[in-house]
């Protein structure tokens, strides 16, 4: 028998199946695993913001010729500790013109968007927190609610600089979200559904972004940008545009209401590389060709879970990679981009996706 | 093939930046300058003896007919603008140090201005850097330019009191007073 | 994507939106307010209010003998420090009559021609950050580290020298000297190359910098822009040329010069510079004597003579004039300084009219203005 490692469906099952007999409903089951999960995935969200924002300073330093942090512990690991207990025993001012209510709230709608986001991503076999047949649809839908908070935080703040910055955010993100949703959705038609889990069931023979005639390619290249600039990321930084608007929608903000802003960032690019690793990458499902069955035998070696943060490792490493070598577009470069060239692109990549799938070119099949 | 050699030092790829290779001026124009000069100013130009780029004196009413004059015959550059303060004479003397972009004449005019109402024809229509040079000076010195068009204070505050560079000025918060032998 | 400004001629049809950029802004390096009106994203207007860093050195100097008065000009361009010490260097040497012995000549040049590169290596790196780029700081940083370990080892300082004074330099340079710069001139030569191939071929760099921001030539001269914000609109207009000091007329080098007059020649414009000023370097060094003095014997309080005189030096940013008006005293009647940033920020506001915000900050970072030197 293969250990839980290997087969964390099995173990959600056992899970579930144990609590249930333990309460003595299913109800009460549910709402117990739920509760589990969300300290789960509170703990696990602390976790990967530090481990990202320190993974974010050593590459920045490794492609710029110094060393990054080296402090705080070895090799500078307990950076991050240090910096949010920093954050965390700050000062939390408001602004005295702020509209004070809007301006607290903003940074929970956007830490909260990113999080409920969290709850879709298959992790491994049956880890998902909530699975269920839209899942994809439910987090495109869920990831935007967070640029209201990024427009109402800049309102709020009473600041000219933040107003402009949340207006460009928000022109941004519902432009770019256009390009991004249908570099998605032109994948869809292959795998035939919206279930993450299924999704990662349906790339056992191969992965999506080979297996899709070129369309697979296309889609993660649009994606890659669309996502980027969705995250707000160089070279789409332009909502904080520190060089320009002195920080942008966030100049106001301090302490850990900053620091939830930066948070929803950072997990904000751990969702889009997610998505993209399921989606194209196929998840947490091991590398496999078929035919060779001795060769997929060893990739089955590696746990799933290995696999899928190996993937996301791999993605996120390609965004911070951006950040660093890129400098700013403008803001009307950045409009004309989207609406003139990534757009129309994706439209034919959709509509190419559509003859592939009727005429049935799948590879591998 | 020719013999001719490509040409030498191409700057960076896929830029269009040329390097000229001017002739290097081995003795200021000077020598030129001078009969230049008595061409603008009549013959009977007094050059101040002791200044290193030539010094004429004008009187403040044919400041603008002489400046004209002189942007027209190609001293399209103006240095620098400044006065300086002889509270002894009862003058303020306004320099206008005046060249050009492409050969190396330079000269300066003075204006001798009444100390205690100074005031004067502006040249920022001729040459527009005088615009915050004048502003400049009118801030440190509280000498009137007519007809500039943005008079204002520029380094200084708005609401400051006093004209610093005028040699009266006291003030002993911001100002540290050393003496010399 | 195509670089046309927008028509500032129309009125926006809803309220004026005033920001105030500065005086703490990161992009204004130092303490530059600008107030901007906007109509969106389009700049209609930009107001300066210099000033912030005032310090009165102008006043200070009528308070000052000619060699107490060497260290502040060390403080008005920091990045041009062995210029400004020059240029007062030189008009104290025109007023008083002294002399300068040949080797003080050379490492004058050497030390200006080196302070150059590492003015411009700041700016190449501030350059990538005010467009977004983090790593050419760096970059930069790293490079122009070289040069400031020279300058230490010398001078003692890294910044602001005040190294080169009345009658030469203030000691002979290091024992080292000759080999660090020859070292640090075949290490600098590729690194130009590097600094092309991390910034210059970006393609956002270009579509952010071409064709935004010019500023032909004539406004230019009008507005007595000097320095590599001249010369990217094709006016070759360089003092070392022009107006030959010291010995530079020995030296075999040539002016930087652009044609197009926007942000991207006056980028051009810059890193050339550099390249010439590693010729510079070389050919100074290949000529220098051996040995011999490095400073005339000047008196220690130097009586500056009735007159006017003036000297005119190249400085990083551009023309750095001093005017120094003596009255047979050891404290002069009016020392005036010139500074380069002055003119060239007056330009400004004509070059930004129609341009976005960014390009504002874009417009801004190629104009190179460093406030000490224009608030003095």
């Amino acid at each position: 028998m293969e250990s839980y490692i290997y087969r964390t469906d099995k173990l959600i099952l056992d899970l579930t199946e144990w609590l249930t007999e333990a309460t003595g409903s299913a109800f009460a089951a549910e709402v117990v695993k739920m509760s589990i999960a969300a300290a789960v995935l509170s703990a696990f969200v602390g976790l990967l913001a530090m481990i990202l924002i320190y993974i974010e300073r050593k590459v920045a330093g490794h492609m710029q010729q110094r060393v990054g942090p080296m402090r705080v512990g070895p090799h500078g690991i307990l950076q991050t500790v240090a910096d949010s207990i920093k954050l965390v025993a700050k000062e939390g001012l408001t602004p005295k013109n702020a509209d004070a209510f809007i301006f607290n709230l903003a940074p929970l709608l956007v830490f909260a968007s990113s999080f409920a986001c969290l709850s879709f991503i298959p992790f491994s076999p049956g880890m998902t927190i909530v699975s269920f047949n839209v899942g994809l649809l439910f987090i495109l839908g869920i990831a935007s609610v967070g640029v209201l908070g990024i427009l109402a935080g800049g309102w709020a703040s009473n600041n000219k600089w933040s107003v402009l910055g949340a207006m460009r955010s928000g022109a941004q993100i519902i432009s770019y979200e256009l390009s991004a949703t249908l570099a998605l959705l032109a994948i869809v038609p292959f795998f035939g559904t919206l279930d993450f889990q299924e999704i990662v069931l349906s790339q056992q023979k191969g992965w999506w972004i080979w297996r899709a005639p070129g369309v697979g390619l296309l889609g993660f290249l649009i994606y890659t940008i669309a996502s980027t600039a969705e995250c707000n990321r160089t070279p789409f930084d332009i909502a904080e545009g520190e060089s320009e608007l002195t920080g942008g929608f966030h100049t106001e903000y301090s302490a850990m209401k900053f620091a939830m802003f930066f948070l929803a960032e950072f997990i904000n690019i751990f969702i889009v590389s997610a998505i993209s690793a399921t989606v194209f990458f196929g998840g947490w499902m091991p590398f496999h060709i078929e035919g060779l069955d001795t060769l997929n035998r060893v990739f089955d070696l590696l746990p799933p879970i290995v696999w899928f943060f190996g993937k996301v490792a791999c993605l996120v490493f390609v965004v911070m990679w951006f950040r660093w070598t890129f400098p700013r577009l403008r803001v009307d470069q950045l409009m004309h981009f989207e609406w003139k060239y990534l757009m129309p692109l994706s439209l034919i990549n959709l509509a190419l996706a559509a003859i592939a799938v009727s005429a049935g070119l799948y590879f591998f099949n | 093939m020719t013999n001719e050699k490509p040409p030498e030092n191409q700057s960076t790829p896929g830029t269009n930046a040329d390097i000229s290779g001017k002739p290097i001026p081995t003795e200021s124009g000077s020598k030129e300058l001078r009969p230049k000069l008595k061409e603008i100013f009549g013959a009977d130009a007094a050059f101040a003896p002791e200044s290193d780029p030539p010094r004429i004196t004008i009187k403040p009413e044919s400041l603008r007919e002489t400046a004209t004059r002189l942007r027209e015959s190609g001293f399209d550059y103006l240095l620098l603008l400044t006065a300086v303060d002889y509270p002894d004479e009862g003058k303020i003397q306004i320099v206008y140090a005046i060249t050009n972009f492409n050969e190396a004449d330079e000269l300066t005019l003075t204006v001798d201005l009444d100390r205690n109402a100074p005031e004067i024809d502006t040249v920022s229509d001729i040459w527009r850097t005088a615009d915050w040079h004048e502003r400049e000076v009118f801030d440190l010195f509280a000498v009137r330019f007519r007809n500039h068009p943005d008079l204002r204070r520029i380094l200084l505050d708005d609401n400051w009191e006093g004209y610093p560079l005028r040699k009266d000025y006291v003030d002993n918060v911001h100002n540290v007073v050393k003496r010399h032998g | 994507m195509s670089n046309i400004p927008a028509d500032t001629s129309i009125e926006p049809d809803f309220e004026d939106y005033y920001v105030n950029m500065g005086p703490q802004h990161p992009s204004t390096h130092g303490v530059l307010r600008l107030i901007v009106k906007l109509a969106g994203e389009t700049v209609l207007g930009v107001t300066p209010h210099i000033g912030f860093v005032h310090r009165g050195i102008e006043k200070m100097a009528e308070a000052l003998t000619a060699q107490q008065f060497f260290p502040l000009t060390s403080r008005l361009d920091y990045l041009s420090a062995h210029m400004n010490n020059w240029a007062w260097a030189m008009a104290i040497e025109k007023a008083a009559g002294i002399e300068v012995p040949e080797r003080a000549e050379y490492i004058r040049i050497i030390m200006s021609e080196l302070s150059r590169i590492s003015s411009h290596q700041l700016w190449w790196g501030v350059f990538g950050m005010d467009l977004g780029a983090f790593t050419p700081f760096l970059y930069g940083f790293r490079d122009r580290e070289r040069v400031n370990d020279i300058f230490e080892k010398t001078c003692g300082v890294r910044l602001t020298m005040n190294y080169i004074c009345a009658g030469g330099v203030r000691e002979d340079v290091d024992r080292d000297f000759e080999k660090d710069v020859r070292e640090f001139t075949d290490y600098f030569e590729p690194m130009i190359d590097e600094y092309d191939r991390l910034l210059s071929g970006n393609i956002i760099i270009q579509e952010r910098t071409k064709g935004v921001g010019v500023l032909d030539p004539e406004t230019a001269k009008q507005y007595g822009c000097t320095g590599p914000t001249l010369r990217a609109g094709g006016v070759d207009y360089d003092v070392r040329k022009n107006r030959p000091y010291g010995l530079y007329p020995r030296m075999d080098f040539k002016t930087a010069v652009a044609t197009e007059g926007d942000s991207w020649a006056r980028y051009v414009v810059r890193l050339e510079e550099m390249r010439q000023s590693l010729k510079i370097i070389r050919q100074a060094l290949d000529q220098i004597p051996a040995e011999g003095p490095v400073r005339a014997k000047t008196p220690m309080n130097i009586k500056i003579p009735d007159g006017h005189y003036l000297s005119r030096v190249e400085a990083a940013r551009g023309e750095f004039a001093l005017y120094l008006v003596g009255n047979g005293k050891i404290l002069p009647q009016r020392v005036k300084l010139r500074s380069p940033g002055f003119s060239n920020l007056s330009a400004l506001p004509e070059t930004v009219k129609g341009w976005r915000i960014a390009d504002l900050v874009t417009i801004m970072s190629t104009f190179d203005l460093v406030m000490p030197d224009i608030d003095r």
